[in-house]
């Protein structure tokens, strides 16, 4: 029977082999017909909403679908127009600056806080003309209803997506998002409230005062009277708190002593009199009506909760008998009379109308909510909608010629208003436009503010996410226009199919499928034809095997941010110990050992890619030298801030810097330390490598520098981490390398200001560099970093800011918190057997603006 | 027999209550969370402030790191877990329970495919090699189950998609299904696709796998092959196929069945490695990247279903042997 078995199982076995080998030959046999291009991918997290994609993978997906209002040309200035597939036709962005010299001086002392005043002469006004007949993929036009709609949702603030729109400044947006109006909009709203408070407390008072007369509008002013004796009660105990604390305040008195006493001094029960007796002396009497025999008179006790009811029955009546009507006319006018008084003049009168402040504003803002659908704060005045424009003329400086759009056609004009300059905001308004009928179903109707979105809702929220496929005017869209996500990323692939409605045109290739892959095996599946365009890690093993194969075309494209080493100053406090450790870093064995042509050695923390990094051809034209304290000095190859050299040479640099310079001995042992405050200190310090691998380009020149410093006296350990960039943004890490991915402008302030909030400020040591403890060095060095980024960000022309710039690098450098490591290239593959080479964007035009695939629509099979 | 299974499944609530206290811990003790992560780069550039930063995790109740934050958390998600709501996951921004539900299947026909070939192959292996114990099929055996329980799993993936996908170019390197066919019409066409796809992945599973079994099976039945009552057999007179396939192979299945149901949540869990290596959008694939993401909902949500499903394995094992064991009295 066992042999049986074994035939059985045999079978089954060859049974499932043939089973999985039948397409095997299926596919080996004959020309296989290639239905889709197929492009490489990450692992993505399948969030494909336009709103909340965070992974960069998943944006990608979401990109394929989606119309921005702008995109960036290939030197990665803002583009539009008709030529261009994005949303806006035409554009104008007009810096207003009319603030009088003392307001400028206002705003260059520290903690200055800006008011709406300030701004209303220190503007930016950005308009946008939309293009007419833009659909998307579903047909639907897309007007400026999705335009709105997409800025309310990104602004909103229950908003938690990756978007950081609500960055820029707009004018009005922070009233809209905390619905609590600040600035001009909170002091016009005060005032006003401020009058109807005002008005409804004199008719009341008026009421009380004239009860008699008016004791028929009794029932309109119930509330008030009520809130009023409430916190009058209140009042009234806390006098008597308070009364404890003032038995020292009548010296002439000395019989004053309780606490009793005085609170019924307080409330007129016993009174002080003071007479002059002759032309020097003077009397002092108390008047004690029958309270000096507490026990004799009608209350006969001076405990705490019968003085403060007695006190305050005697003012304004019992509560019981004073609501259900039981006193008689004479009691209610004195009572209502009292009331009055204490509305103007107690203390009662501030909580009062406190209170029904509180009341109105309600009042106020449930009639709102009733017409507006729920907000205090409408809508953010800074966006507004210019409709129906033939001729328009843009918002220009006084003086400038105005530039004018004019089209026979009716256009629709988006008018944003920002508070101050923001050279960067222009990218905020960049967003991909999502068609508001498939992620809302909420109304929207501009002149009622209503904007397709629920303010400040968590369900709305949740609402927008459970549109799982994403829907724009995109040059694809989600194959069979499907809505099922089950359906659209199916086995690690994401299906597209052209959308015939596109603006540029109807795409070439029908089918577009993202596959996600292995980043190891991108090479192999492009060369087998799996895939046929893929992004592998430009490595020399990597690049060394596509220049084997004659199918494969390859892209060089500059990445848009360069490698570096930290060095964190609160963590390693003496500059010279600092320079002594960037010394001891041979830069070059990032090409020689990990890069080789894929990359190359920089000399300023700044991108190659990016205008900034200080060359020779400015240098010559004299631009580095046109401001005080600039030079033509360019760092390089030959002239590097810390040149490594060879060993020999870095190790008599670093004895230099670590002996003379700082100060540093040896001991028994051969390691270097110093006495600071009574406690030796060492050089012992840990080089971190972010990752879980020694797989990184900067691992090979800590080695180096390990080996090397340690021989002399440093007690160095290197290690990989992690967490190592969770770690950074709380300043954890002494010395580690990483990577800046740069933004399209160049400005610093963020990275290096002293006044910056972000946290790569913390993974420099600023707390220690900004504080008393920093030598005068660093100080100055760092004062000089923040002057010159501000000085550069007052100009517009690259040329006006570049000086600036370079002198900023040299004080980064100078201060040793950062060695520049490398400027890399990204690698695109394509199997040029299966897509037309010559459809793809050329090599020369590729940036890291703008890839093979930036005209995506003009691709096609060979 | 009831009353042994209502008593046991009141434990196992208490054990999945005391292991979801546990995770929820262990994980907001993590250094880092979800919007750290996420937001990490924009943060150090300044993008976004520190009190943005803290309004978003405030949205996504991440705010509170103290005691009773987290205590306050930990009840927040066993309030909705009660109620079958086992919350939005922070990175894949859609429920949970479909996540799981949507992405365990393909896990599953991966693990039952090369969980059958493992049975199919390492049982009567396991029991030819006790038979003829050290014979040269009882070496051989040894040999190849060693190789295969010792080769880590990337590895041996590595190798396989060396030979058989890229020299020899009979299989596919990566992935589900051929994208640059289009499927629409020709659903045969897409599941051969999608078992051509799984041959290696399938190949890797059952050789790591089979070796564990084989060694078990083969333990288990040279104990059984000594026992009293195998000699008592014999001496009977019956032939050997007898004594060995209904004598002795019917008590080596008692310790099998136990193994079996314990497999359960391997079943449905998902192989990280493999499922990372050969890019199959698996579970294990998607808990992994959740788990270094530090998305809470999922982590709690896949975590929670593993338990639940070693907690049933276990119960079924333990009453599958009532059932093969007639000796075995549960009470």
């Amino acid at each position: 029977m066992l042999k049986n078995v074994s035939k059985k199982v045999l079978s089954l076995v060859i049974a499932v082999l043939l089973v999985c080998a039948t397409p095997m030959f299926l596919a080996a046999c004959g020309n296989k017909k290639v239905d889709a291009f197929v492009i490489a991918s990450d692992v993505m997290d399948g969030l494909f909403n336009p709103f909340f994609a965070t992974n960069a993978n998943d944006s990608t997906m979401v990109g394929m679908t989606q119309l921005s209002m702008l995109t960036s040309d290939k030197n990665g200035e803002v583009a539009y127009g008709d030529d261009l597939p994005v949303v806006v036709k035409d554009m104008n962005q007009c810096p207003i600056d009319n603030r009088t010299d003392a307001q400028k001086a206002q705003a260059a002392r520290p903690g200055f806080e800006p008011t709406a005043e300030y701004y209303e002469n220190y503007y930016t006004t950005y308009e946008f003309v939309l293009k007419n007949g833009v659909q998307f993929s579903d047909g639907h036009p897309l007007t400026m209803e999705d335009v709105l709609f997409n800025m309310y949702v990104l602004l909103d603030p229950a908003y938690s997506g990756s978007n950081t729109m609500y960055s820029t400044d707009i004018r009005g947006m922070k009233a809209y998002r905390s619905q609590n109006a600040d600035w001009a909009e909170q002091n016009a709203f005060d005032s006003y409230f401020n009058n109807q408070v005002n008005g409804l407390i004199s008719q009341i008072t008026n009421f009380c005062d004239n009860y008699k007369d008016l004791s028929a509008d009794e029932d309109k002013y119930k509330d008030y009277i009520k809130t009023t004796r409430t916190l009058f009660k209140e009042e009234v105990q806390a006098d008597w708190n308070a009364a404890a604390g003032m038995k020292n305040d009548y010296p002439n008195y000395p019989e004053l002593k309780e606490q009793w006493q005085i609170f019924l001094v307080l409330y007129g029960q016993i009174t002080l009199e003071e007479k002059k007796v002759s032309g020097k002396d003077t009397e002092y009497n108390i008047i004690w009506h029958g309270w000096d025999n507490p026990a004799a008179n009608n209350l006969g006790s001076t405990a705490e909760a019968d003085l403060i009811k007695y006190a305050y029955e005697n003012k304004v009546g019992e509560d019981k008998k004073f609501y259900a009507g039981e006193c008689s006319q004479g009691e209610y006018e004195r009572y209502y009379k009292a009331i009055g008084e204490i509305l103007r003049y107690w203390a009662t009168a501030q909580s009062a109308r406190d209170a029904f402040l509180v009341d109105i504003k309600s009042a106020y803002y449930d009639d709102i909510r009733e017409e507006n659908g729920g907000l205090l704060i409408p809508n953010i005045s800074g966006i507004t909608w210019e409709k129906d424009k033939t001729n328009y003329t843009f918002a220009h400086k006084e003086g400038d010629t105005p530039k004018t759009f004019s089209n026979s056609e009716k256009h629709q004009i988006l008018k944003i208003v920002i508070n101050g300059a923001d050279p960067k905001a222009i990218w905020n308004f960049g967003f991909s436009v999502t068609p508001k009928h498939i992620y809302s179903k909420e109304d929207f109707d501009y002149d009622k503010n209503k904007f397709g979105v629920v303010a400040g809702s968590r369900d709305f929220m949740n609402k927008l996410k459970e549109v799982t496929v994403p829907v724009g005017a995109g040059a694809y869209k989600a194959k069979g226009a499907t809505t099922d996500k089950g359906v659209f990323y199916n086995n690690n692939q994401v299906y597209f199919e052209r959308n015939d409605k596109f603006i540029m045109g109807v795409p070439k290739i029908e089918y577009i499928t993202y596959k996600v892959v292995d980043a190891d095996r991108k090479l192999e599946v492009v060369d087998k034809g799996e895939v046929h365009y893929a992004d592998p890690t430009s490595k020399p093993s990597v690049t060394n095997q596509i220049n084997g194969m004659s199918h494969i075309k390859r892209y060089d494209i500059a990445n848009l941010g360069y490698g570096y080493i930290g060095v964190n100053a609160s963590k390693i406090r003496d500059i010279n110990i600092r320079r002594a450790i960037m010394t001891s870093m041979n830069t070059s064995l990032v090409t020689s050992n990990y890069y080789a042509d894929t990359a190359e050695i920089i000399y300023y923390p700044v991108s190659k890619v990016s205008w900034a990094y200080p060359n020779i051809k400015d240098a010559d034209k004299g631009i580095y030298t046109s401001v005080s304290g600039g030079n033509s000095t360019i760092y390089d190859s030959g002239n590097h801030k810390y040149r490594y050299g060879s060993k020999d040479a870095a190790v008599s640099e670093i004895t230099r810097l670590v002996e003379d310079e700082a100060g540093y001995k040896k001991d028994k042992d051969g390691n270097y330390y110093k006495n600071v405050n009574g406690t030796n200190q060492y050089l012992k310090y840990e080089f971190t490598v972010p990752g879980a691998t020694k797989d990184h380009p900067a691992m090979d020149i800590f080695t180096n520098a390990q080996d090397l410093l340690n021989g002399m006296g440093f007690q160095i350990t290197v290690n990989t981490r992690a967490d190592a960039l969770s770690k950074l943004t709380t300043g954890e890490l002494a010395v580690w390398a990483a990577a800046w991915g740069s933004t399209i402008d160049p400005d610093m302030y963020q990275v290096y200001h002293k006044d910056s909030q972000a946290t790569s400020v913390n993974s420099w040591g600023y707390s220690y560099l900004t504080s008393d403890d920093a030598s005068t060095e660093e100080r100055n060095l760092l004062n000089q970093l923040s002057d010159h980024i501000e000085k550069a960000r007052t100009f517009l022309e690259p040329d006006q800011r570049k000086p600036y710039y370079k002198l900023a690098l040299e004080r980064v450098l100078d201060l040793a918190i950062e060695l520049p490591l490398y400027q890399r290239n990204n690698l695109i593959i394509v199997n040029k057997k299966i897509i037309d080479e010559n459809t793809l964007t050329p090599q020369n035009e590729c940036t890291p603006y703008q890839d093979p695939l930036s005209k995506i629509w003009l691709v096609d099979f060979k | 027999m009831a009353k042994y299974i209502v008593k046991r499944i009141l434990i196992s609530i208490l054990v999945l209550f005391g292991v979801s206290v546990i995770l929820y811990f262990l994980i907001r003790l993590m250094p880092t969370d979800f919007i750290d992560n996420a937001f990490a780069s924009q943060v150090s550039q300044g993008v976004i402030k520190k009190e943005d930063l803290q309004h978003i995790k405030e949205l996504y109740g991440l705010a509170d790191k103290t005691f009773l934050g987290i205590v306050k958390g930990y009840f927040g998600w066993l309030g909705g877990a009660l109620k079958g709501d086992l919350g939005m996951s922070f990175k894949y921004g859609e429920p949970v329970a479909k996540v799981i539900a949507s992405d365990m299947w393909i896990s599953f026909a991966l693990a039952m495919i090369s969980f059958i070939l493992q049975y199919v192959i390492s049982i009567p292996l396991g029991v030819k090699a006790a038979v003829n114990q050290y014979g040269k099929l009882d070496y051989a055996t040894t040999v190849i189950s060693m190789l295969g329980i010792s080769l880590p799993s990337f590895f041996l993936s590595a190798l396989i998609i060396k030979l058989f996908a890229v020299d020899l170019g009979w299989f596919p390197i990566q992935g589900l299904s051929d994208a640059t066919v289009n499927w629409d019409g020709n659903p045969i066409g897409e599941l051969l696709d999608m078992l051509y796809h799984l041959a290696l992945p399938v190949l890797v599973l059952a050789i790591l796998s089979v070796g564990g079994l084989l060694r078990y099976t083969r333990t288990n039945m040279l104990e059984v092959l000594n026992a009293d009552y195998i000699r008592t057999a014999r001496a009977k007179g019956l032939p050997e196929k007898k004594v060995i396939n209904k004598h002795a192979f019917r008590n080596v299945l008692i310790p099998l069945v136990t193994l079996t149901a314990s497999v359960l949540p391997g079943l449905f869990g998902g192989a990280m490695i493999i499922e990372e290596v050969f890019s199959i959008p698996g579970i294990g694939q998607k808990a992994y990247q959740a788990l270094v993401a530090g998305d809470i909902p999922f982590i709690m949500g896949y975590n929670m279903f593993i338990a639940i499903l070693s907690v049933t394995g276990t119960l079924l094992a333990d009453l599958a042997y009532v059932l093969v064991d007639p000796r075995v009295k549960l009470s």
